[in-house]
């Protein structure tokens, strides 16, 4: 048996190859990333097709408005988990896009194991309370969120008399229902996922939280198909084929990902590492047939999505018609370049010289042709939180660290006037993450400390006019206020962990980071709101619960818009 | 769940002792790592929180200098400890397990010592940890940690402090958002 080598030290092996972090992990280049076959949400649909998941819906009690509950069940590799669904109707008032508010129209937990009456009660009276509510470690995700207000009712109202979704509208929609939150990992006393074994069909990242996610989509398809079918039982009908895998699940994100991406530097060198090997064994290939086929596949289905999809630039980002346009140049650029020795190569370095965005468009696309086992990715993605390491260093040893792994501190501006213009702090209204300004608000110990990069600035002040053989420890215990910069200095964060993305400074914009990660789930339709949050659809196109007994497609990124051909309206 | 106890899981520890120790006048650096002894010792040893809660009712002068003192364990060049107020179980156990690991143990631990016994002063002398013990801290992650429903509450209620109104951040927003 052959043992993988850690992450860090492949990409130490290929580090020629590999894209630098002076590059990637830029808020320019972390911000124009794309979903790609490593995403969460495809990782987590083939594992269910390779490992042979069942499932099923195997419970639906719902009154005429669709209120009442669901419950799903998931057998995968030996482990049994229910998903339970508890919906309900609110006035258009009580919508909101924020993680926070009072109550929500599906609310929902996966748990691990038999549903027994006594866990269902359990989870009736505190899954809709959501964050106010406690659990134990048989539940596994909490989520929650509310029906699309434009939409659904209208789906609903067109399904009833006999007629498939109006192409026009409904198209544009994208979901049916709009999730807030994805809770898992330990909060409000729910399992946490470092106690899954290796095996564990949900241990790699977030995959508890994408089949969440998926089977919430599920939801909206089976309560607007129950909703139309009591509405008009003579002339309702189901979706047909070209609508019944179209919805995603919409989502709402806010600031809350930016601590997480600056607290997590492990698992951000993860994510990045993974994606730039993959890139790198792309670019590395020869052409083949299969691989030029399914490139320009690729090419045709994502210039018909973003063109059927349309739409100008959405701030700061483009838009879909700027994408469409981009993908078509790339198509064209490939015509000219397919027969040369290393084709993939040269059609990323041609991208290179188009603006980012383009550039990772391109590399999503290439990326498909990325034939890393997944067994192996989420070996890699795994990552070991612990402690940072004691260490021996002394005082002048760990200038000299400073200099190696942070040379570029000064050059994203952690000197300049405004680079400490924002403080982060905890709302009281349901612990949500948020900005607040240094000079008006005073943080007065409720500071939550992702201010990494000034604070490696301010030790490296420090460390300067200390005497050089002076042992780091001791170092710290006379100011012990640097203690999680020196953490973050003697750990081994890997090549990508750190984002020059200094998140105090007044010009910091937290639509980056927060796209990074939100791609790295598999979600698209980037549409920002503000500065600080956005939309963004999930498994628009995937295969849905019955199609598990079929067998899974991993192709469905991009899907065409249905085009109503067969409506009978 | 039983009666009178609530189980958490240890991120919970972590994450609502670093905010309280903040709220207490604890500097971030010094309240992470305190978090991250007193989950430690909770899971491990008993009497983390508790211990916690004790120390803090002390004040905010005596809680800072005492946590100062116990970082003291972690200087690696020295290895007899003498503190005129004794400090608690709770914020050596994890430093101790870091200093096994480095070939220095307390021989005279007391194995079933919790987080709220009081340490004097210890010696440590060439040695480690035993091997083979129960990986007691994955057993916490997949079952959670009883703890008594009221010294959680107490706990949640120090770290309340640490939110900011929504209405204060609301009327100070740093950038147009």
């Amino acid at each position: 048996m052959t043992t993988t080598p850690p992450l860090n030290e492949l990409l130490e092996q290929t580090v020629g190859d590999l894209r630098p972090a002076e590059q990637v992990a830029t808020p320019q280049w972390l911000g124009a990333t794309r979903q790609t076959r490593l995403s969460f949400s495809r990782s987590m649909l083939r594992r269910a097709q390779g490992r042979q998941w069942q499932g099923e819906r195997v419970a639906s009690d719902l009154d005429d408005q669709g209120r009442g509950h669901l419950v799903y069940r998931i057998e995968a590799e030996g482990y049994l988990f229910h998903f339970v669904a508890f919906t309900t109707t609110l006035d258009e008032s009580q919508h909101t896009d924020r993680v926070v508010a009072d109550a929500w129209e599906i609310s929902a937990a996966l748990i691990e194991g038999p549903l027994t009456d006594d866990l269902f009660a359990l989870l009736a009276t505190e899954v809709p309370a959501q964050e106010r509510g406690r659990f134990d470690p048989r539940v596994l995700v909490l989520a929650r969120g509310n029906r699309s207000v434009r939409f659904y009712d209208q789906i609903v109202g067109h399904l009833a008399a006999g007629r498939q979704p109006p192409v026009g509208q409904a198209a544009d929609a994208g979901y049916l229902l709009r999730s807030t939150a994805f809770y898992g990992n330990g909060k409000f006393g729910l399992r946490s996922f470092l106690s899954f074994e290796k095996d564990h069909p949900l241990a790699a990242p977030y995959r508890a939280q994408f089949l969440a996610a998926w089977l919430f989509r599920e939801v909206g398809f089976d309560t607007v198909e129950h909703c139309a079918q009591v509405k008009s039982p003579e002339t309702a009908v189901a979706f047909d084929p070209q609508w019944r895998c179209f919805f995603g699940v919409g989502n709402a994100t806010g600031l809350g990902l930016v601590p997480w991406a600056v607290r997590h530097p492990k698992i951000m060198n993860a994510w990045v590492g993974v994606r730039e090997l993959a890139l790198a064994n792309v670019r590395s290939k020869t052409g083949s047939p299969q691989d030029n086929l399914t490139l320009e596949k690729c090419f045709k289905r994502a210039s018909q999505h973003f063109s059927s999809l349309g739409g100008g630039d959405r701030h700061p980002w483009r838009g879909p018609d700027w994408l469409a346009q981009r993908v078509q140049e790339a198509a064209e650029a490939w015509d000219k370049i397919k027969s040369e020795p290393r084709p993939y190569d040269a059609l990323y370095r041609w991208s290179e010289q188009q603006p980012p965005e383009a550039t990772e468009l391109v590399v999503s696309l290439l990326l498909e042709l990325d034939q890393t086992p997944d067994e192996l990715i989420d070996q890699l993605l795994l990552t070991e939180e612990s402690s940072p390491p004691s260490t021996a260093l002394t005082v002048g040893e760990a200038c000299a660290l400073l200099e190696q792994k942070y040379s570029w501190l000064e050059e994203i501006g952690v000197k300049n006037s405004h680079a400490d213009h924002c403080w982060w702090a905890v709302s009281d209204n349901t612990d949500e993450p948020r900005r607040a300004n240094r000079r008006s608000v005073d943080p007065e110990h409720r500071e939550v400390p992702i201010d990494l990069l000034l604070r490696l600035h301010r030790l490296e002040q420090d460390l300067t006019v200390a005497n050089p053989v002076l042992a780091l420890n001791t170092f710290r215990q006379e100011f012990p206020h640097h203690g999680l910069a020196i953490d973050r200095l003697v750990d081994d964060l890997g090549p990508y962990g750190e984002a020059r993305d200094n998140v105090c400074a007044q010009d910091h914009l937290p639509l980056n980071l927060q796209r990074f990660q939100l791609a790295m789930y598999g979600m698209d339709n980037f549409t920002p709101q503000s500065t600080d949050w956005l939309r963004v659809t999930l498994f628009q196109g995937a295969p849905r619960l019955d199609d598990l007994s079929t067998g899974l497609n991993d192709k469905w990124v991009w899907p065409p818009r249905p085009s109503g051909e067969n409506n009978d309206h | 769940m039983t009666t009178g106890l609530v189980l958490v899981a240890p991120r919970e520890i972590v994450d609502v002792v670093a905010r309280a120790s903040q709220v207490l006048s604890c500097e971030a650096s010094l309240a992470s790592s305190l978090a991250q002894d007193i989950t430690y010792c909770q899971v491990h040893h008993g009497n983390g929180v508790k211990a916690f809660l004790q120390l803090v009712t002390q004040g905010p002068e005596v809680f800072v200098s005492t946590l100062k003192k116990a970082q003291e364990l972690q200087v690696s060049d020295r290895y007899q400890f003498s503190w005129t107020n004794p400090i608690p179980f709770a914020l050596l156990a994890r430093l101790l397990n870091e200093r096994g690991n480095q070939g220095f143990i307390w021989e005279d631990q007391n194995a079933a010592a919790t987080g709220t016994d009081l340490v004097p002063g210890l010696e440590l002398v060439a040695g480690s940890n035993p091997s083979g013990t129960p990986n007691v801290m994955q057993q916490a992650l997949a079952q959670g940690v009883a703890l008594e429903k009221t010294t959680w509450v107490s706990l949640g209620e120090i770290a309340r402090s640490f939110l900011t109104a929504e209405a204060t951040l609301d009327a100070n927003q740093p950038v147009e958002a």
